[in-house]
């Protein structure tokens, strides 16, 4: 067209593009190290898998239709992406034909068509993505002048590129015409307008044009496009089509193994770290690098939000506007993180002394409390961690780490978090149990049992971790004489530790308070290394899961395997006879711990259908979206005054399916469930029980 | 002899129970005793310091002492102290004791030990008795000082039938300067009147067996008859019939009275955290599964509509 004008847009157009990712890029090399290099053939997988094949989009059965929306757009840019490179050669040379994609080869008509069908197509889903915004007007999506922006441009650079096909096709076909436009013409596959018949549609709409003014729209029609994806280009960087960028190596980066980031394991000693109040999240700085990349990849789908249990009871946090929020927190700062970086790692360099610019560094703290001016506290301690948010993310966005990461900082540097968490916290310290009940009563439940101490006979294969609620709370100890009953008929040889156990320290970590998470586990980790205790069995998945995740940090490594996995397997290996027998409409809970912590969900869900003659019927929020109980994340030792309740919203659903029994696999879940039963005075007809209790009951 | 000086504790224009009971204390050790009262209109107070059995009473009386200070309270006490020639100086535990009992010692120059269940004397030394590590072990500490102020734990000592009053002796302090350190300007209590759970000797808890506000005031009746603080447990918070401020439990008010009457509540162990250090506990639920009984030690099995209105008309006619 005119290599020229070409040049010069494409010239300011990059510059413009450049200033802006080498200022994030700046940004996110200040920011705190996080290591996610490694497993690269697994990162790629992920990639592809979440980023490329838009799992999480078209693979939930919820909103599939605007994930298959969205899944088009995308797949369709990423086609498109070769027609744009046709046309910025067009833009330098005439007649420019790529490589494997031009008028002799089959690809190139191939091409053409696929062009054609996926311009069709994207315009159909811009204009269903508009009218959904603008009539249907889901609740998770907040409506913002830029996304009508973004969709329109997209909506700009189908049309044009039809239209100057259309026009292109148009003035070839007219006669006496010296033009120098080209099409694609090999005798073999014919003219080029066969293949596209979307711009031989869009040729028909404007062939009643005279030569004149279809050569001026080809002219004008080329541009736009051009000039469009500049414009295009040049907003992504400002606001939630980031993600167009950020999405594949956000999603490249993502964490591995346990399924979000585990709670960094703070070191207590570290005085400078007291002082400079880097123990946990206390300033916008002290966010990672994948954190920050976290933030600039929001979609803003609001996903996380409709799945958040304590969005659904008007709970104070929404995590759309908790990303937002921390979003904005650091674009204010970026300039103050990367002057920051600078002067540290300067120093470090020249060999000075950092305590020298201690004064200077700390004037460019922000000047908004991380937590109380850009997060609110009652938001901050909402969240029940039970990263349901994080499942349905479709750009895998680790929401849990950095709320524990502010809860570290609240509870260790700022001291302020909720104050009825203390009388649990005191518990934990002296007696090793929430409720603070005297640590030599821990083995009271199990007397007359015959249940082995491991103290007498270390040589036991299992260890039965009880866990708090399952020795002290008299409902929860019926889940435990229930399982040792099992045990036992199955003949395992297994031992318990008595008063020797303490809390694994779960909720002290999800509180933030590392300092009682690490008291606690050290002693746990000394205990069952001191018996070499190699495999342990447990009810609770919160024991389960931080013995199994949390503890490896500490140098506790066991095999961790859960009730309902054991139980299943016994009844597999005959083991354990069951009469299946039980009747009534059954339903079963999924405790967060144990599903999307631990992807436990089959195997409950299997011992239950060993016991029940009736299907399990299943709530419409189950499985990798189950809904919290309300108790995890410490929330169990807070109270609950804002909004409605949790447990009870849970509890209409068990209702609303008219089941006879519930089943659960955390004793922290029973109590909630139990507890919303009895509120709705339907204990008459609702039952609930742990699988264990049910097992034990229908045994032969 | 040794002589023991008792801080009167005051609340609520009353002396409360507890300067009797650290009095008869003093008196059981042979003690010659003293009461020291702080506060402004104290002159209807002295009778109950002797009934009490103090030899001597010290007056701080003065409008400027009617609100708490520590500084100001501290230095009647070391005035009281100085001119009984005091060689102990015993505090009830209260928040404000705990305020000013370290002040007293600092300045004395003297040991002070909080907590404490038990004083006596070994030979020419002190030796205190008190829990420790969450009432794990039981601590005796020789007391290196010839004198001591200590702050004694609630319901350590106990009246017995021989305490006996003492003598009607009133020597008035002049009042201290003000304290410039911090001048306590206002006090705002509960102006609800009622009776603060943590301060009551007798708390009746209501749980979901009341079913509705008819159950709530019916074992109101109860708690009013016995003059006792009234809770909940969390159901009925829930629920919202109950104030939160009204909860018993690991989320709520943590309480440890005389007695604790729970009418209605199962006993999740949520609730029992919040009262098992309640020194005597009796439970009323007509399910006799439900654990509350485990921690009791009188259990009534029975309707709560039928239990309470019994309850009231015996307890009515003792107090009669």
């Amino acid at each position: 067209m005119n290599p020229l004008v070409m040049a010069f847009l494409l010239f300011i157009a990059l510059s413009v593009f450049c200033y802006s990712m080498v200022r994030k890029i700046q940004l996110l090399q200040a920011l705190a190290p996080a290591n996610r290099a490694d497993h690269l053939k697994t990162r790629f997988k992920n990639m592809i898998i979440l980023a490329v094949g838009q799992q999480r989009l078209i693979g939930r059965a919820k909103e599939r239709s605007s994930g298959i929306m969205h899944a088009f757009i995308f797949w369709g840019f990423c086609i498109l992406l070769i027609r744009s490179l046709m046309l910025y050669g067009e833009g330098f040379q005439k007649g420019f034909e790529l490589p494997f994609f031009g008028e002799p080869d089959l690809l190139g008509y191939l091409y053409i068509a696929l062009k054609d069908l996926v311009e069709g197509i994207v315009l159909v889903m811009v204009i269903w993505a508009i009218y959904r915004r603008a009539v249907v007007k889901p609740e998770r999506l907040h409506n913002s002048f830029k996304a009508y922006l973004v969709l329109v441009l997209i909506g700009i650079l189908m049309v044009s590129d039809l239209l100057y096909d259309g026009a292109r096709f148009n003035l070839v076909q007219l006669p006496n015409l010296s033009s120098d436009i080209h099409i694609f013409n090999n005798p073999q596959y014919g003219p080029e307008f066969l293949w596209a018949p979307l711009s031989k549609a869009a040729a028909a709409l404007i062939s009643g044009f005279s030569a004149g003014t279809l050569s001026l729209l080809l002219v004008v029609m080329f541009w736009l496009h051009i000039c469009t994806q500049m414009v295009f280009l040049n907003i992504l960087p400002y606001g939630k089509h980031f993600h167009v960028i950020t999405a594949l190596p956000n999603v490249f980066f993502k964490s591995l193994g346990y399924p979000h980031e585990k709670a960094k394991l703070l070191d207590m000693e570290d005085e400078d770290a007291w002082e400079n109040e880097s123990l946990g999240l206390n300033h916008i700085h002290q966010l990672d690098w994948k954190q920050a990349l976290d933030l600039f990849t929001c979609t803003e789908c609001g996903r996380c939000k409709q799945v958040c249990p304590t969005y659904a009871t008007d709970k104070p946090l929404n995590l759309y506007d908790f990303n937002l929020n921390l979003r904005q927190e650091l674009t204010d700062n970026e300039a103050a993180i990367i002057q920051r970086a600078k002067l540290l790692s300067g120093a470090e360099q020249s060999g000075h002394d950092t305590d020298t610019l201690k004064e200077e560094v700390l004037a460019l703290n922000s000047e908004k409390q991380l937590v109380g001016d850009v997060i609110a506290e009652d938001t901050l301690w909402a969240c029940t961690t039970c990263r349901a948010c994080e499942e349905v993310c479709p750009v895998t966005i680790e929401h849990v780490p950095r709320i524990i990461g502010m809860r570290q900082g609240q509870t260790l540097i700022a001291q302020s978090y909720p104050k009825e968490l203390n009388p649990a916290l005191k518990g934990l310290e002296r007696n090793g149990n929430p409720w603070g009940i005297g640590y030599d009563k821990r083995d009271e439940w199990a007397k007359g049992l015959g249940v082995t101490k491991i103290a007498d006979n270390p040589d036991v294969e299992y260890l039965l971790w009880v866990g708090c609620a399952g020795s002290f709370d008299d409902r929860a100890k019926k889940i435990s004489v229930s399982l040792v009953k099992i045990l036992q008929k199955a003949g395992v040889s297994f031992g318990i530790l008595g008063v020797e156990e303490k809390c694994t320290g779960d909720f002290a970590r999800r509180v933030g308070n590392e300092m009682l998470f690490q008291m606690l586990a050290q002693e746990n980790v000394e205990t069952l290394n001191g018996y070499n205790v190699k495999k342990i069995i447990a009810a609770c998945p919160h024991c389960l899961n931080t013995l199994k995740h949390d503890y490896p940090q500490l140098g506790g490594n066991y095999q961790l395997i859960h009730h309902s996995e054991f139980i299943e397997q016994l009844i597999k290996e005959g083991k354990i006879k069951l009469n299946q027998s039980m009747k009534g409409t059954v339903t079963y809970h999924d405790p967060c711990y144990l599903g999307r912590y631990n992807d436990i969900y089959r195997q409950p869900r299997s011992v239950l259908q060993a016991v029940s003659i009736d299907e399990i019927k299943e709530m419409d929020r189950s499985g990798k979206e189950s809904f919290c109980c309300g108790a995890g994340g410490g929330r169990m030792w807070m109270e609950e005054s804002i909004g409605t309740k949790i447990y009870l919203e849970r509890t209409r659903e068990i209702l609303d399916l008219q089941a006879t029994t519930v089943a659960v696999s955390c004793p922290f879940c029973l109590t909630m469930i139990e507890d919303g039963i009895k509120e709705m005075e339907k204990v008459d007809t609702v039952r609930t029980r742990d699988i264990a209790e049910l097992v034990a009951q229908y045994m032969v | 002899m040794a002589k023991v000086l008792v801080i009167a504790d005051i609340k609520r224009g009353e002396v409360k129970r507890s300067t009797a009971e650290l009095l008869a204390k003093a008196r059981s050790i042979g003690a010659e005793t003293a009461a020291v009262a702080i506060g402004n209109n104290l002159e209807a107070l002295i009778p109950s310091l002797v009934s009490g059995g103090s030899d001597s009473q010290y007056i701080a009386d003065d409008p400027g002492l009617e609100l708490f200070s520590a500084g100001p309270y501290a230095t009647c006490v070391v005035d009281a102290a100085s001119q009984f020639g005091a060689d102990q100086i015993w505090f009830a535990s209260t928040e404000n004791s705990k305020a000013v009992a370290p002040k007293v010692a600092a300045r004395l120059g003297v040991a002070c030990a909080t907590d404490i269940t038990d004083v006596a004397y070994t030979g020419d030394n002190i030796e205190i008795t008190r829990p420790a590590i969450a009432n794990k072990v039981i601590q005796r500490v020789k007391i290196n000082s010839e004198k001591l102020v200590a702050v004694v734990r609630a319901g350590a000592f106990k009246m017995t039938d021989e305490s006996t009053a003492g003598s009607e002796n009133v020597i008035r302090l002049s009042a201290p300067p003000t304290d410039l350190g911090a001048v306590v300007k206002e006090l705002i209590a509960d102006a609800s009147g009622e009776i603060d759970l943590g301060d009551a000797a007798i708390v009746v808890s209501v749980g979901r067996g009341v079913k509705d506000q008819k159950g709530i005031d019916l074992v109101k009746g109860l708690a009013d008859d016995l003059g006792a603080g009234f809770g909940t447990s969390r159901a009925m918070v829930d629920s919202g019939l109950m104030e939160h401020n009204k909860q018993v439990g690991q989320t709520g008010k943590i309480v440890a009275p005389k007695l604790y009457i729970s009418v209605g509540i199962s006993g999740a162990i949520q609730h029992l955290s919040g009262m098992t250090g309640s020194q005597v506990i009796l439970a009323v639920n007509n399910d006799p599964e439900a654990p509350i009984f485990n921690v009791a030690d009188y259990g009534i099995v029975g309707d709560l509509f039928e239990v309470v209105p019994i309850l009231r008309q015996q307890i009515k006619s003792i107090q009669r």
